[in-house]
């Protein structure tokens, strides 16, 4: 119970501005400490630097896609192996690319974007949270 | 009636001109000339008539010039008769007679189907009509001419006519056929030296054995003059010519052989002349009318059968000529492996040549590949399922040829059936390269649009969800209102492009079926729970009846909440207000079946069979929700049949609709990338 009220920090990745903007808005609302990052490259970077609790990963981005990203955070230290991330994109799941990652990089989610409200975001990033608390 | 007279007169009756008058005379004069010499013959020989070639002149001629030409004949016989010293009304009657010997033989063969073709059958219509029956017709009105003139008395009848009839019909038989079949042979094209060399080799050959036999031109022989058994001698060379040299060569061995043997039976020479000379000849006329009409018969079988024999091979060389000319690959293999054909475009595909394929084991020439390039392993080799199963296997496939690059293709192997059995496989194949970037480019584009398309209805979708909620206090009622058709709306278009992205996906054959160990009933809650909120703003309630021993089932997530969704809103959506719609889900061991039925507007009977049609509505559905796309039944009609599934409905218009969905309790079946369904 202590735990889940300390303060969370999350990166969210994103290169449209519009969400950008209501993704950071609505996780400050539900009190998280956002970071931001609009391409592939920054993403990485910023995640090792800063070490969030859970990322937000678009896959579409400019320089490195998030299925990069991810591949790479995984391989590189023990952090990144173990760090959750939920892919929010609007890909459908069925390019083979993506398929290979979902089994191989393990990510614990995969939501598209338009199929899902704001709060049912906030409420699986939450899901994996605890669950990874448990895990620990 | 009048038909047949038109008919008649345009076949009998001349239409005179010059090319007639000169193709008469001729016909004419060859007539008058050869019955003369017949004559001239018969005199040396005492006797009536013995071979009287003008018979078979006149047939051949009415034969390939035409009925018409028939009174060069009737003038012919008339002149010959008339001028060796017959009475005029007996010159006519013979004139008539030999007339319509020809005319009628020649019609008569025709209208039982005679043609000029060889064969069997032509050849007997002409022994029957042309030479049998047509020459007693000319025999009797001839004789009877000869009689009536006086000529011949009643004592005399009998012989003479016999005399007349078979030395007409021998005519018809020997010289009639030879001009015949020379006429319908001849020809240059079929010149071949190794044959006239045989057929010069023959003939010398039989005038040598005919002198020996039936003269005493080469009396060096210390055999018995009058042995009959030596006129067998004849047959195998009469044989001989028959099977090698056709209809032409067996005429005219049989018409030299009637030459010498009655020139040496006419000399009191060989195994005929032991009587009297009358009695020798027509002995000699019946051996020679036995071998000619044996002969005959014998060339008529033999040419038949070759015709027959150089069809069936000419037949067998186009099939495999088209089988060779098939752009496809096309390989045919034995139940062992054996290759026994491989066309051209196989050849070229798999960079190999005829003589390293043909008779080689299949699996060593043709090496198929996954699409990561690993081998197949044996019992997945499409020959081998192929064999196994008994059912055609079509799948794509890479193929490896030597040193060479690998190629996609897609490959349809299908047993052979002959007599009830498998006899083996036949592989077509087809290099698929460029469908495959095609494939791949539409996949892309079709994904790439899904994103853009989908970008902007995400910001939209989530503005108007936070401005429908934080900004809930500051809104004016109609306010709000207006922000939620907004969300509807947008609710509407992200509906659609999801509908069109399943569409898409289900006929670029990309849809993926991944199923995973899943309690069907905990899936069905959720989705009620998800439609709940709809549901509700209808004031309709859904009643849900699970079976308890439902199993778990491998079955895919994804694939069974588009499926239901799709069910359960249209079921509501179609649902009068404070209706109740059933969700039951049954296990019969064998499948489970899941049922939703409404009470609602129903689907009318004669649109009921286009309902799983793409993009079809209904007239009352269209009425009761203009913004629907028409997509939901196709996609979970695809779906669930692409799974191992089958859905069907029952439906009574304003009393309601049930759909059910059976999925096996095996699960559904897996599809992975790129793989096509086995089909049997």
């Amino acid at each position: 119970m202590e735990m889940s009220q300390e303060k969370k920090k999350i990166l969210i990745v994103e290169d449209e501005l519009p969400m950008l903007k209501i993704l950071t808005d609505t996780f400050q609302k539900e009190n998280f400490t956002t970071i931001e990052a609009q391409d592939g490259e920054r993403a990485f970077s910023k995640a090792l630097l800063e070490k969030p609790d859970v990322i937000l990963l678009d896959i579409l981005l400019p320089k490195i896609d998030g299925l990069a990203v991810l591949k790479k955070l995984r391989k590189e230290n023990e952090y990144g192996r173990n760090v959750p991330v939920v892919f929010l994109t609007n890909l459908s799941p069925d390019r083979e690319e993506i398929n290979k990652a979902v089994t191989e990089d393990n990510p614990a989610f995969y939501l598209v974007k338009a199929n899902w409200n704001m709060e049912d975001v906030v409420e699986k990033v939450r899901q994996c949270l605890s669950s990874s608390q448990n895990s620990k | 009636m009048r038909k047949i007279k038109n008919k008649f007169s345009k076949d009998f009756i001349p239409r005179i001109n010059s090319i007639y008058l000169v193709k008469l005379l001729l016909l004419f004069t060859i007539y008058y000339v050869t019955a003369k010499l017949g004559l001239k013959f018969d005199a040396v020989s005492g006797f009536a008539t013995l071979v009287w070639p003008p018979t078979g002149i006149a047939i051949a001629a009415i034969l390939f010039l035409g009925y018409k030409y028939w009174p060069a004949i009737f003038l012919g016989a008339f002149f010959v008769n008339f001028s060796t010293g017959a009475p005029f009304w007996v010159a006519i009657g013979i004139g008539l007679g030999n007339m319509l010997e020809a005319v009628l033989g020649i019609w008569l063969a025709k209208r039982y189907g005679f043609t000029k073709e060889e064969g069997l059958r032509n050849t007997l219509l002409f022994i029957f009509f042309c030479v049998f029956i047509n020459t007693m017709l000319a025999a009797t009105i001839g004789v009877t001419s000869l009689w009536l003139g006086g000529t011949v008395s009643s004592a005399a009848y009998q012989a003479t006519w016999l005399a007349w009839w078979v030395g007409d019909a021998l005519g018809a038989l020997i010289v009639g056929n030879l001009i015949i079949s020379f006429r319908a042979e001849l020809s240059l094209k079929k010149f071949k030296l190794t044959r006239t060399i045989e057929e010069i080799l023959f003939f010398c050959i039989l005038i040598i054995s005919n002198l020996f036999i039936f003269t005493d031109f080469l009396s060096m022989r210390k055999i018995d003059l009058n042995n009959p058994i030596l006129v067998y001698t004849i047959f195998p060379l009469l044989i001989w010519s028959s099977l090698r040299f056709g209809r032409s060569g067996a005429a005219l061995a049989v018409f030299v052989t009637s030459i010498i043997s009655i020139l040496g039976t006419v000399l009191k020479q060989g195994p005929f002349s032991t009587g009297e000379l009358s009695h020798n000849l027509l002995l000699l006329q019946g051996y020679v009318g036995v071998i000619a009409a044996i002969s005959m018969i014998l060339s008529a079988v033999v040419t038949e059968r070759l015709k027959t024999e150089s069809e069936l091979i000419n037949e067998r060389n186009k099939d495999e000529a088209i089988l060779q000319s098939i752009g496809e690959g096309v390989v045919v293999i034995d139940t062992n492996g054996i290759i026994l054909m491989i066309n051209q475009a196989a050849q070229t595909m798999l960079g190999i040549e005829l003589k390293d394929a043909i008779g080689h084991h299949y699996e060593k020439i043709v090496h198929i590949e996954d699409k990561i390039g690993i081998p197949l392993k044996e019992k997945r080799r499409p020959f081998i399922l192929a064999l196994s199963s008994n059912k055609v296997i079509t799948d794509n496939y890479y193929l490896r040829p030597r040193n060479n690059k690998r190629f996609p293709v897609t490959m349809n192997i299908a047993p052979i059936i002959f007599k009830d059995k498998v006899v083996g496989v036949i592989d077509v194949f087809r290099d698929i390269t460029h469908e495959i970037e095609v494939d791949a480019a539409k996949s892309e584009f079709v994904s790439l649009a899904s994103h853009q398309l989908r970008t902007p209805l995400t910001t939209m979708k989530w503005y108007s969800h936070a401005l429908m909620q934080e900004g809930a206090p500051n809104l004016s009622t109609k306010q709000l209102e207006y922000i939620k058709e907004i969300y509807h709306n947008n609710q509407r278009m992200v509906g659609l492009v999801n509908s069109l992205l399943n569409v898409s996906r289900i006929e670029l054959g990309r849809f993926l079926i991944k199923p995973v160990s899943l309690d069907i009933r905990k899936v069905a809650n959720e989705l009620i729970h998800d439609v709940k909120t709809y549901a509700d703003s209808r004031n309709i309630t859904i009643q849900k009846q699970y079976d308890i021993t439902t199993p778990l089932v491998e079955a895919d997530p994804n694939l069974i909440k588009i499926i239901f969704q799709n069910l359960l809103n249209n079921a509501i959506k179609y649902s009068k207000e404070h209706a109740t719609v059933h969700f039951r889900i049954k296990n019969n061991n064998k499948e489970i079946i899941f049922t939703i039925s409404d009470t609602g507007c129903g689907i009318p009977k004669d649109q009921q069979d286009k309902i799983f049609t793409k993009m079809f509505r209904t007239e009352n559905a269209r009425a009761i929700d203009p913004e629907g796309s028409g997509l939901g039944l196709y996609i979970v009609k695809s779906i669930v049949e692409q799974s191992g599934g089958h859905v069907w409905f029952s439906s009574e218009i304003n009393k309601g609709s049930t759909f059910y969905v059976a999925l096996p309790t095996a699960g559904m079946v897996k599809r992975g990338p790129g793989s096509r369904l086995i089909y049997s």
